[in-house]
Order: structure tokens, then C-alpha cells, then sequence
């Protein structure tokens, strides 16, 4: 077979001045333009399209739509690739690639069917009984599976397309662009409320020119309804450019729409239950609305010859469409023992056969559907009886009734119940501003779907105050069509779950074995647990459960359907929040200039701060250490704009800082700064900084990098929520000042030369003093505080002004030999200098562990002062803050060791009581010359001079270490205060 | 995916919003110095299935706290307000 | 010597003037607004404060979320309870006379922590809203209308000067991510810097 031999020359919405090429599994062929993948495929007379997911039996199409469990296909190569799509839903373009995904190595030849051989090996509850197994036994099959099961390959590559994610807001959002969904976004629209109507498919399902014409009203084709989650927001996937081959420069490929809508209307339709009968998975047979689709929309016939096995009504309309496109219909084949009249003029001049069944297909060459075998049955129990009949066919388009799609109505937390005359699950009560409407509400009548639609859109636009028109009146008496459920009592693989391939005797197993509550069933047989979500599954399933157990239907349960709808990818999910979008980055006015020196960079919260100063002929450690020796015996500049800066101001601005710090700070003056320690409620350290009185009513202060946000917000609270007596106006002022801290024995010098107005004597700009000036009209603010230890400043500029400071210092100071220096360098003048940082402040120190008691004010409240009195935040054996230094004077300190009293002592994670504390910073001195750290040692306050033992449990190694006083370089603070 | 009305600013998506704590606290007096107070506006809670007070920060907004009174099961949420609202009294009565 | 007084955008570097993105008509033009002052005000006493500023700088200081007001020389936002925007031209000491003015009231300069970007075009509406989650439809955020939210994860305050120009406000660290962020969501309707 060449060519579209299946396709008829006439009819159908395909453009066949279109043609376009397109490969399946390496072969070529030829569609139109309005072809699905899976509507080519059968024009071009593809039966097998891929094997099942347990047993590799050959399947063909069964959908045409969101039901398809089987035509999974992997889409493109390389790193447009994508697994899973279903062929019912994909667009052809020219050039399209699929490859079946669900075989090894070929479709044709299939080696893990053996499995259909000796299923018996693959129970039901196998997976399930695997878990409970021994775990590393589920390893071993765990492998075997996942490559006999081959659910498509993600691509390995970068994805080159661009996504994007739009927020959106309406009054009334329609889901389904059918004709009740057009029903009811036109009446709606026409109120003049903003209406958004997404459909699937690439076109409405009627065409309509006044929708079109509305500026009020955003029609989103080729849209997805992914999602319903609360408070009526919505997740709408929409794929612009999936239709072809590759999106144009710079166009998104798919956008994630986030919908806030007023009221829902949901006419998201309904998808045909298959029916349960012997090998109903051959490739041929097919739903019956599936053949009716292809033969009317894309003038394809499913086959030559077609039997139609139903037990309602509706498929004597897909017969007449497919007995219209040219395909012989042998026989309706209806359960019911007996039909209307009107029923049976539909199927005029077809051979009809009242209560019999399909007791087995059978198949030819590839498995495809060669005929099928039929009784009469016994019309209470459903029981074949009498002898076969025999008929010839290639297709068999079934129909067991209609499931409304009640997906998002579920999501949306309405509740589901179930309806006896229509055999299904449809909306009960809604949560959320919603409604169902046409078949989603198991209205199957064409009329009373339109009319059905314009009163809930009419209805939604009136319920949030547009004058919408008057409702229409249904045409009374109209009856919901009688779908019963059947499925064939017995024979041999009666797929339930196609997907997933679960029988009814999976079914019949899980009864037997105890697990009959739906949630139960559905983990143990993995019924609707597929991609599909068991659409074509679920019903059945719990309809032949409840048999078992003589129950009705929902007495069996519901099950609750989950977002996404249908896949989504992974790329929309992301949009474009990728790359450099990831995530933002916080940068200070010196950023570009330390790139341009090629310093390496370190995250803090969000800002990106530099480590080093690359220097030729140096290690990056020796340009560390070099960087660090220079502060001490020169100067350096660093960039701390970083740090948080608070401005506080009002007129209990003062009495709110004294309830928030631990410090005794009435007698800060004007003009002056002071260290200072914020406690959490809890008692334990939260955070240090400066304090820094601007004015009289005006504080500067400042945080941690990393802490930054949390202490503006803990401030804030306390502000808001429970002193709102208190005048204090907080307002985070990081990002306004340009921060330079200038270090080192030359900094006075420097400023000097810049700032000549300014007195750095002693006396006049004493430590811990604060003093403002001004630099060729830009304002400073200059402190002299110091964390490295060394005779030290910082100053504040506005931040546009920021780079031309700090090129001014650089030039300003070549004399003195100054130099830029990184975080790592300060970070090992602050160990060596015994000041603490975000190790040590780990949120489980007190202020005494820090040695800061001292600090902590008698004479008034502040937060955390209470709890800090507990028991366990005062008992001896506390862990407190010391110095390390190896017994030997050169083996350095491993990082985050535990710190022991014993080396021979079992290792420290089996022995948790051993471990006396922990090593929270080290590095190499340059002052000292030798490897130092800091550390957290119970009691470490009285053990300067013990050795103890630091033990790494990553590395394995142990070092002797002495305690000492923390602070290692200048005690006395002569270098701070000279 | 909450819609959280802020008292300021009206209907908002929640990204703006950032929870804080629960809402029903009123921290010891300052001049109380019982651990047993503080340890109970510090740790004990009475989290609901069901509906219960907490405070949020419309952080990506007008910055303000603001009292919510949500149903944690259902995740509607029945009142919003200004910290120091009683959420129990109708919005127009409140002084 | 450096010019210490020479005032540096925050985009130095990234900003790059010209047509960028889909060929065609530009959708929007995205520019940096440079040379205007901001001022951030405080106060627990609003009547009193909005009576002082209306006197002082001839502005209605505005008491609802959402408004905006436009005065003598400067345009006031409202970004919270008793917290207000201040865009106005920049002067020496301009802190100092809004505070001298609005007494039991806290103001800072803010110029420099803040960055502000203009996006003007058919397409600004659209491109906002793929990272914006307010509801940016002209009926329900009309010319003068100001909000503070999310671009991104970056927050930002919103104010529309016209019905296709806003300006946006930002922190200056956060300068060339918002840039990144605005550029990119631009390219698909074509962009031109200016
Ligand atoms: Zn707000």
C-alpha cells in the first residue's frame, strides 16, 4: 500500500492544496494541512502505531482526542524532541517526525511480547506486591520494566524555544469552544463583560463571526485548559507555534496562560467510553466517535469494511458518517435486546443485530483487526449464548456511552455525583464560581447545548453585574439518552485500561485479593494511572468492580482528578524563568568594575559579591592571602554595599531600637555608632550590625547581607502589628548607598588626601564615630568602625556616585599602596580578628555563647531578653565561642569539623554524646602564619589552652587543636582605636 | 494561588503576598518578664484544619500586615483586615 | 582626578541604544528615565502631613491605594498607608525641605536606590503582563492609576502616565535583571531602546 489510499477525494476541513510530508518511524508519507498526525496515519492506512505499555501487544489508534491511551509518539530529534504526545492532538506540518515509542526494536518485531506469552508473570498488583518486597528486588525488575516499557525519551539537549507566561483577567472564562462553550461566551460577551474562550483545537467548533468581532471577547485556540485551582484561577496552555516546524526568531513556542476569572463556564464536552469485550485492543478497533471524526473531518476511512459494536445510540450517527465517507458497514452490533424505531431509521439498509456481542477479534498480519466473532446474549446476565457468527471487518468502531469531561469541574472541588439514567459521573455542586454546561453536564442534545450555554454565560455575566441578555427556555421533555453499561462477562484480555493495560480480569483480581475501595484498585491494578488519567478507563472500571462487589457504581467510589488536564511541558511550566531569568540578581554600583578584574563571584542572598582579585603568578589562595597580609600591613578597599541598611526615623524611633537591640543605646549620641546584637523572640542571637545615630530622631542601621530581608520584616511586624503606638518609620535604604569599607594602617592617610575638610585626628573622629561631609557636591557618610580589626572606615555615597568613589580611592591611594580586596580576604580578617558571621550566628547561639553578655541591658526590655533567661540557654556546658589552632601549628583545620575530646573514639555520627562542638570558620592566617578557626566548644570559654581533637567525618581526618581566645590578631585593640 | 484581598490594595495574587505568622498573637507586655508568656506567644499554636486567623505581609505590595482569616482545608478565605482588626466585626462597623 | 560627581546608571553596561527582537514595527521603546528625583515619605499623621505638602508643593498627597496625583513640580504615588512616592525634579537639599515642610513625618531620598524604566508602545500592556499578575486592562488600570507588585520575582511599583507608557520602579540592584527580564519579554513584539 502506497499514498493516501484511505483518504477520499472530497470532504472533510483538510486543505488539500496542502500536501505536506511527513515521516513515522523512518518512512514516508503524505498528508494535508488540518490533519492530525493520527488522521495521516490512518489516510495512509498506519494501523500500528505502538505496543502496550505491560504485555507489547500491537495497538492502533482508538481516539481522537484527549482520550487516545494508545499513539503515544515521540516528536523531532535532537533537542526539540518530545516524548508522549498523542498523535491524536499533534498538527502535521511539512517535514513532521514521529517514531512510535512503545517497541523494542521495531514495531513489527516486538521481542518483549513474549510478555503477552506468559503475562501471568505481570499480575495485576504486581508492582504493588514488588514494593512490598524486599527493596532491592524492585531495583532488579525496576530495570527489566522501564525498558520494556520505553514511555518515550526527554531530550537530552538545551531546549532552544522560547516560552513565556502571561497573567490574565476576565469576568467570565469558557472553557470549550463547542457549541454550548460558544453559546456561552457570545451571550456573555454580548453583556459587554471581558470573556475569555479557550478551545484545544485549532478552530472553534462553529464557526462564529460575532464572537470574532467583540473587542471584549480574547478567543485563544490551540489553548489547553490545564488546570483549575482556587479561588478560580486557572492554568491555560497554549501552543502557538507546535503546528510548525519550528517557531520564527524570536516567537514563543508556547505560553502559559494564568487566568484570574470572575465566574467559569465549563464546556469542556464528553469523551466515549470504549466497551469491554475479548481482545478489544487489536489495532481497528476504535471508538466509534473516533471513526466518525476521521471520516467527517478529515475524510479518512478507518477501514474498508467496519463493524459498529454499541450499546446506545450515538453510534448509529457515527455509522451513518462512515457508511457517507465510503466504509461498508457489515453490522451494528447493539447489546440492548431491543431499539427504537427511530433509532433503527437511522441505520437504514444496515444489517442490525439486536442483544448479541463481539465474544473475540481477530487479528492478521501485524495484529491489525481482520474480523470478529459474535453471539447472541443472554439479556440479564450479558452471558453468550448459541453458536458464533463470523464476521469479516477491519474495524471496529465501539461505543459504551459518554463520560462527561469533568476533569477541571473535579479540580475546582465541586463535587461529582453519579447519574444513573446517563451511566456516568457528572458536575454536582460547584465550589468555586463556576458552571458546567452541554455534554460536561451530560447534556447530549445539540439544541438544548446552546441554549444550555447562553443562560450560563448570560448568567455568569449577570452574577458579577453586566446587564446580560434574557435567559432561553429549553425545550422541555427531552430526555437523557439511555447509555448503559456493559461489559462482556468473561473471555480472555478484556482491556479496561489501554494505557496501562489493565484488564478485567486485573479487575476481577484486586476484588479477590481485597482491594475493592477505588483508591485501593487504582493503586493495585495502576487503572487510570496513565498520562490519560484513565479517560477511557475509569467508568468501566469501577462499573465491573462494582459488579464484584454487588454494589452500585458510586457506592464504589469517585476518583479525584488532578492538574494537569493532559501533559503539559515542562518548558511552559518554566516559561521563560530560566537562565539568567532563574532567578534575579542583586547588583551594587562596583559589580561591572570587580568583572572587569576578573574577581570570581560568590552568591549572598541574591547579591553577587567578589571573592578575589586574580594576580598573575598567584594561586588564587595566594592572591587571598595576599589581599588579606596587604590590609594589615597597608590598606585595602572592599565593597560592602551589600550590607543592610535601615533607616529609622520617628519620634519613638530610639525607644523602638532599644526594645529590638540588646544594647543599652540612651547615651548614643548624635555623631556616634554602636555595635549591635539583635536576639529572635526565642532568645537566640538573630543578628549584629551598627547602629549609628544620624539625628536627634534618626537612626542608621545596618544587617548581615544574608539577614537583610528577614530583620526588615521582623522590625516591620513588631512596628505594625504589635507596637502601632509607636512613631517609627523603617525604610530599607541598602540599595541608595554605595558601601566602601577602607582598611588597614594607611586608611587614615587615604581619607585624609580625599576628604580634606574632614579631621581624622583621634580626638575629633575618634572609633565608633560617625561623620558626614561632603566630596565635589556629593554627600558622604563616613564611620569609622572596623571588622577586619585594622584601623578602618567605611563610607556610604549615593549609589550613582558609588564607582566614581571607589576609583578615587584606588587612584587617590596608589602612594599608599592600596588595593582592592574580596570577601575571602575578609572573611580570614574577621576570623583572625575573632569577629562572627552567618557560621557562627547559626540561629542556635545565644549572646553569651558570642561572648557579648556584657552587652545585654539590665536596665530595660527587649525582645528575646526573656526567653534568653530559660534554663537551657543558661546551663553550663553550652557551646561558646573560641579559637583554633593545630597542636602541631600547621595542619590546617578541616572545614565544619566535629570537635572532639577523644581520636580513638568511635566516629562522631555514631556517637553523638562525644562531640563537643564544632569548627564554624577556618582558613590560613597570613598574620599569623599559621592555619587558624573559629569554633563552638561546650564550656569553651574555661578550655583555652585544652587540646582537643577536630574530626571531619567527609574527609576522615583528625587534628589536634589548641583553644584559644578568639581573637587572635590585636586583643588589646590598639590597631582599632590608634 | 490565593486571591488575598489586601485592606489597602484589594484583590491581589498571593506571589505579592508572603505569609508571616499566626494572627491570633498579641506579644507579652514589656513589663512581663514570665518565661511561661512568652514561651506561649513564641511556640504554642493551635493550628486548625479548618478556619483560622494568620497574618500576612503584602510584601510585593504596599508592605502592610494584614490579618487573614482562611479555611485551611477549603482554602477560602473569609475576611481580611488590618492587623489590629477584630475580624468577627463586619468591615463597615469596624472603628 | 574622577569626576566624583559624575551620576552612573545602574544599566552602564547593558544598556545599548537601538531596534532589537521581531522584525516589523517595534511594539514598545523601553528607556531609562535619568535626572528626576525620588523621595520616599512617611508619616502616622497623614491630615496633617498631606494639608502641609498641599500648601508647600501645591500636591493633593493621595489617600487610596491605586491613585496617583500630580502637582506644582512633583507627581505623588501611593504606596502605602500614609507612605507616598515622590517624583520631582531633583534640588540641593531636597530632603531636607520636604522634611522641614512635613513635620512627625519621615522622608529619605531615594534617588539613588531606585531605578525607574519607561515601556511605551501598543505592546506595553502585553509585555507587562507576562510577568505582572495585576489586572493590567485599561478599564481596570487606567492613565494615573500606580501599583506596587511583582515583575518577575522582582518587585516593582507600576505607574501609567498614558495609555500605552508606564513607568516602572524598581531597586537599583536589581536594575540589570529587570532590564534582562524587560528585554526579553519585548523581543517577541520587537523592541527599540532610546
Ligand atoms: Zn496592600
Amino acid at each position: 500500500m502506497t499514498g493516501q489510499v484511505f483518504r477520499n477525494g472530497a470532504g472533510g476541513r483538510i486543505d488539500r492544496t496542502v500536501p505536506l510530508s511527513f515521516t513515522f518511524d523512518g518512512k514516508n508519507y503524505q498528508g494535508f494541512q488540518g490533519d492530525t498526525l493520527a488522521s495521516a496515519l490512518l489516510a495512509n492506512g498506519v494501523r500500528v502505531v505502538g505496543r502496550s505499555f505491560k504485555y507489547h501487544r500491537p495497538r492502533g489508534i482508538l481516539g481522537a482526542g484527549f482520550e487516545e491511551p494508545n499513539a503515544l509518539v515521540q516528536l523531532g530529534d535532537g533537542a526539540r524532541t518530545e516524548p508522549n504526545t498523542q498523535a491524536t492532538r499533534v498538527e502535521l506540518f511539512d517535514g513532521l517526525t514521529a517514531t512510535s515509542q512503545n517497541r523494542w526494536p521495531s514495531l513489527q518485531f516486538d521481542i518483549s511480547a513474549i510478555n503477552g506469552l506468559f503475562h501471568r508473570l505481570l499480575p495485576a498488583g504486581f508492582y504493588y506486591k514488588t514494593f512490598m518486597a524486599p527493596a532491592n528486588l524492585w531495583m532488579t525488575y525496576e530495570k527489566i520494566i522501564r525498558r520494556a516499557a520505553g514511555m518515550g525519551r526527554a531530550p537530552t539537549q538545551m531546549d532552544p524555544d522560547i516560552y513565556a507566561r502571561r497573567f490574565a483577567h476576565c469576568n467570565v472564562l469558557v472553557i470549550g469552544g463547542g457549541p454550548a462553550g460558544v453559546s456561552a461566551a457570545l451571550a456573555a460577551g454580548q453583556s459587554g463583560a471581558r470573556v475569555i474562550l479557550a478551545e484545544d483545537n485549532p478552530q472553534l467548533s462553529v464557526s462564529e463571526t460575532e464572537l470574532a468581532d467583540m473587542d471584549n471577547v480574547t478567543v485563544l485556540t490551540r489553548t489547553m485548559a490545564a488546570a483549575y485551582y482556587d479561588h478560580n484561577t486557572l492554568i491555560l496552555s497554549e501552543r502557538i507555534a507546535d503546528h510548525k516546524p519550528a517557531p520564527a526568531p524570536f516567537e514563543t513556542r508556547q505560553r502559559m496562560w494564568k487566568v484570574r476569572a470572575q465566574q467559569v463556564v465549563l464546556a469542556t464536552g464528553a469523551l466515549e467510553r470504549p466497551l469491554v469485550f475479548p481482545n478489544n485492543d487489536r489495532p481497528g478497533v476504535m471508538l466509534a466517535s473516533a471513526a466518525q471524526c476521521y471520516a467527517a473531518d478529515f475524510a479518512v476511512r478507518a477501514g474498508n469494511q467496519a463493524v459498529v459494536f454499541t450499546n446506545n445510540d450515538s453510534a448509529y450517527g457515527a455509522a451513518r458518517d462512515m457508511k457517507a465517507a465510503g466504509i461498508d458497514i457489515a453490522a451494528i452490533i447493539d447489546t440492548r435486546p431491543e431499539i427504537s424505531d427511530s433509532t433503527r431509521e437511522l441505520a437504514t439498509n444496515t444489517k442490525v443485530l439486536t442483544g448479541h456481542a463481539i465474544i473475540d477479534v481477530a487479528s492478521g498480519r501485524g495484529g491489525a483487526t481482520r474480523g470478529v466473532t459474535l453471539k447472541a446474549i443472554h439479556p440479564d446476565t450479558g452471558a453468550p449464548k448459541g453458536s458464533p457468527i463470523d464476521i469479516a471487518c477491519d474495524v471496529v468502531a465501539m461505543s459504551g456511552g459518554w463520560n462527561p469531561t469533568i476533569h477541571l469541574f473535579s479540580q475546582s472541588k465541586g463535587k461529582i455525583k453519579y447519574d444513573g439514567a446517563r451511566a456516568a459521573f457528572v458536575p454536582g455542586q460547584s465550589f468555586q464560581q463556576e458552571r458546567s454546561i452541554g455534554a460536561a453536564n451530560g447534556t447530549f442534545d445539540h439544541e438544548a447545548c446552546i441554549i444550555e450555554g447562553h443562560n450560563a454565560g448570560a448568567a455568569a455575566a449577570r452574577d458579577v453585574g453586566f446587564d446580560a441578555p434574557d435567559a432561553r427556555t429549553s425545550p422541555s421533555g427531552i430526555p437523557p439518552a439511555a447509555q448503559p453499561l456493559w461489559s462482556a462477562p468473561t473471555g480472555a484480555k478484556r482491556f479496561v485500561d489501554f494505557q496501562n493495560d489493565v484488564t478485567a480480569d486485573d479487575i476481577g483480581l484486586a476484588y479477590r485479593e481485597g482491594y475493592q475501595s477505588v483508591e485501593h484498585l487504582k493503586r493495585y491494578t495502576t487503572l487510570g494511572m496513565g498520562t490519560d488519567q484513565g479517560r477511557t478507563s475509569n467508568v468501566n472500571g469501577l462499573a465491573i468492580m462494582a459488579d464484584h462487589r454487588r454494589l452500585d457504581i458510586p457506592e464504589v467510589g469517585t476518583t479525584t482528578f488532578r492538574p494537569p488536564f493532559s501533559p503539559i511541558t515542562l518548558g511552559g511550566i518554566a516559561g521563560w524563568h530560566t537562565g539568567q531569568n532563574f532567578e534575579a540578581t542583586r547588583q551594587s554600583a562596583m559589580s561591572a568594575w570587580h568583572e572587569a578584574q576578573g574577581a570570581t563571584f560568590s552568591n549572598a542572598g541574591l547579591w553577587r559579591r567578589p571573592e578575589y582579585y586574580p594576580r598573575t603568578g598567584m594561586t588564587p589562595a595566594e592572591a587571598v592571602h595576599h589581599e588579606a597580609r596587604h590590609v594589615r600591613e597597608k590598606v585595602g578597599v572592599v565593597d560592602v554595599s551589600t550590607l543592610g541598611k535601615i533607616d529609622v526615623q520617628g519620634r519613638d524611633a530610639l525607644e523602638f531600637l532599644s526594645r529590638v537591640y540588646i544594647n543599652n543605646l540612651t547615651k548614643l549620641p548624635v555623631g556616634k555608632c554602636r555595635y549591635g546584637v539583635m536576639l529572635r523572640e526565642d532568645g537566640f542571637v538573630f543578628d549584629d550590625g551598627t547602629i549609628t545615630r544620624l539625628a536627634e530622631m534618626r537612626f542608621l542601621v545596618t544587617t548581615t547581607t544574608t539577614h537583610a530581608g528577614p530583620v526588615m520584616t521582623h522590625l516591620e511586624y513588631l512596628a505594625q502589628v504589635q507596637w502601632p503606638e509607636l512613631d517609627v518609620h523603617l525604610l530599607s535604604v541598602s540599595e541608595d548607598w554605595a558601601g566602601i569599607a577602607i582598611a588597614g594602617p594607611n586608611s587614615r592617610t587615604l581619607l585624609s588626601q580625599l576628604f580634606q575638610d574632614v579631621d581624622f585626628a583621634n580626638e575629633a573622629f575618634p572609633f565608633m564615630g560617625y561623620r558626614e561631609t561632603n566630596a565635589g557636591g556629593v554627600p558622604v557618610r563616613l564611620f569609622r568602625i572596623s571588622f577586619s580589626g585594622e584601623h578602618a572606615y567605611e563610607l556610604n555615597v549615593p549609589a550613582d556616585y558609588g564607582l566614581n568613589f571607589w576609583t578615587a580611592l584606588l587612584e587617590t591611594g596608589a602612594d599608599l599602596d592600596v588595593i582592592p580586596y574580596g570577601t575571602e580576604a575578609m572573611n580570614i580578617l574577621r576570623i583572625e580578628k575573632g569577629h562572627v558571621t552567618g557560621a557562627e550566628l547559626n540561629g542556635r547561639v545565644t549572646a553569651d555563647d558570642l561572648g557579648f553578655a556584657g552587652m545585654m541591658s539590665k536596665l530595660k526590655p527587649f525582645v528575646g531578653q526573656v526567653l534568653a533567661r530559660r534554663d537551657a540557654l543558661t546551663a553550663k556546658g553550652r557551646r561558646q565561642l573560641v579559637g583554633l589552632v593545630p597542636a602541631d601549628g600547621e595542619t590546617p583545620i578541616p572545614a565544619g569539623a566535629q570537635i572532639l575530646a577523644d581520636p580513638d573514639a568511635p566516629p562522631p555520627e555514631f556517637t553523638p554524646a562525644a562531640i563537643l562542638g564544632e569548627v564554624t570558620s577556618n582558613c590560613y592566617s597570613p598574620a599569623l602564619g599559621h592555619p587558624i578557626g573559629l569554633g563552638l566548644v561546650e564550656d569553651g570559654s574555661d578550655r583555652h589552652g585544652d587540646t582537643l581533637y577536630a574530626h571531619s567525618p567527609i574527609t576522615s581526618e583528625t587534628v589536634a587543636i589548641t583553644l584559644t581566645n578568639p581573637v587572635f590578631v590585636d586583643p588589646a585593640g590598639g590597631r582599632l582605636h590608634g | 494561588m490565593l486571591h488575598i484581598a489586601c485592606p489597602w490594595c484589594g484583590l491581589r495574587a498571593q506571589s505579592e503576598f508572603t505569609y508571616a505568622n499566626d494572627g491570633t498573637l498579641i506579644r507579652p507586655d514589656l513589663s512581663n518578664d514570665s518565661i511561661d508568656d512568652h514561651y506561649n506567644y513564641v511556640y504554642a499554636r493551635d493550628p486548625r484544619r479548618g478556619i483560622q486567623d494568620e497574618m500576612w505581609r503584602h510584601s510585593a505590595g504596599c508592605g502592610q500586615f494584614l490579618k487573614v482569616r482562611r479555611d485551611t482545608l477549603t482554602h477560602e478565605i473569609h475576611a481580611t483586615g488590618a492587623p489590629q482588626d477584630d475580624l468577627d466585626v463586619p468591615k463597615d462597623d469596624r472603628s | 582626578m574622577v569626576d566624583l560627581n559624575l551620576s552612573r546608571s545602574a544599566l552602564d553596561g547593558v544598556f545599548t541604544q537601538g531596534a532589537f527582537g521581531a522584525a516589523g514595527d517595534p511594539g514598545v521603546t523601553l528607556s531609562e528615565r535619568r535626572g528626576g528625583a525620588l523621595l520616599d515619605l512617611s508619616t502616622g499623621d497623614i491630615d496633617a502631613t498631606r494639608r502641609a505638602i498641599a500648601t508647600q508643593f501645591g500636591v493633593d498627597l493621595p489617600t487610596k491605594s491605586g491613585r496617583t496625583a500630580t502637582g506644582d513640580a512633583c507627581r505623588a504615588l501611593w504606596t502605602g498607608p500614609g507612605h507616598w512616592l515622590i517624583k520631582t525634579a531633583p534640588k540641593p537639599n531636597l530632603e531636607r525641605a520636604w522634611a522641614d515642610a512635613a513635620r512627625n513625618s519621615a522622608v529619605n531620598d531615594v534617588t539613588h536606590g531606585r531605578i525607574v524604566l519607561r515601556i511605551k508602545g501598543p505592546s506595553a500592556r502585553d509585555i507587562l503582563a507576562k510577568g505582572c499578575p495585576l489586572d493590567l486592562h485599561p478599564t481596570a488600570f487606567p492613565t494615573g492609576a500606580c501599583a506596587q507588585s511583582l515583575i518577575g520575582k522582582i518587585n516593582v511599583t507600576i505607574d501609567c502616565l498614558d495609555a500605552d507608557e508606564f513607568d516602572i520602579t524598581t531597586g537599583r540592584a536589581y536594575a540589570k535583571s529587570l532590564w534582562a527580564w524587560m528585554t526579553g519579554a519585548a523581543a517577541e513584539y520587537g523592541y527599540r531602546v532610546e
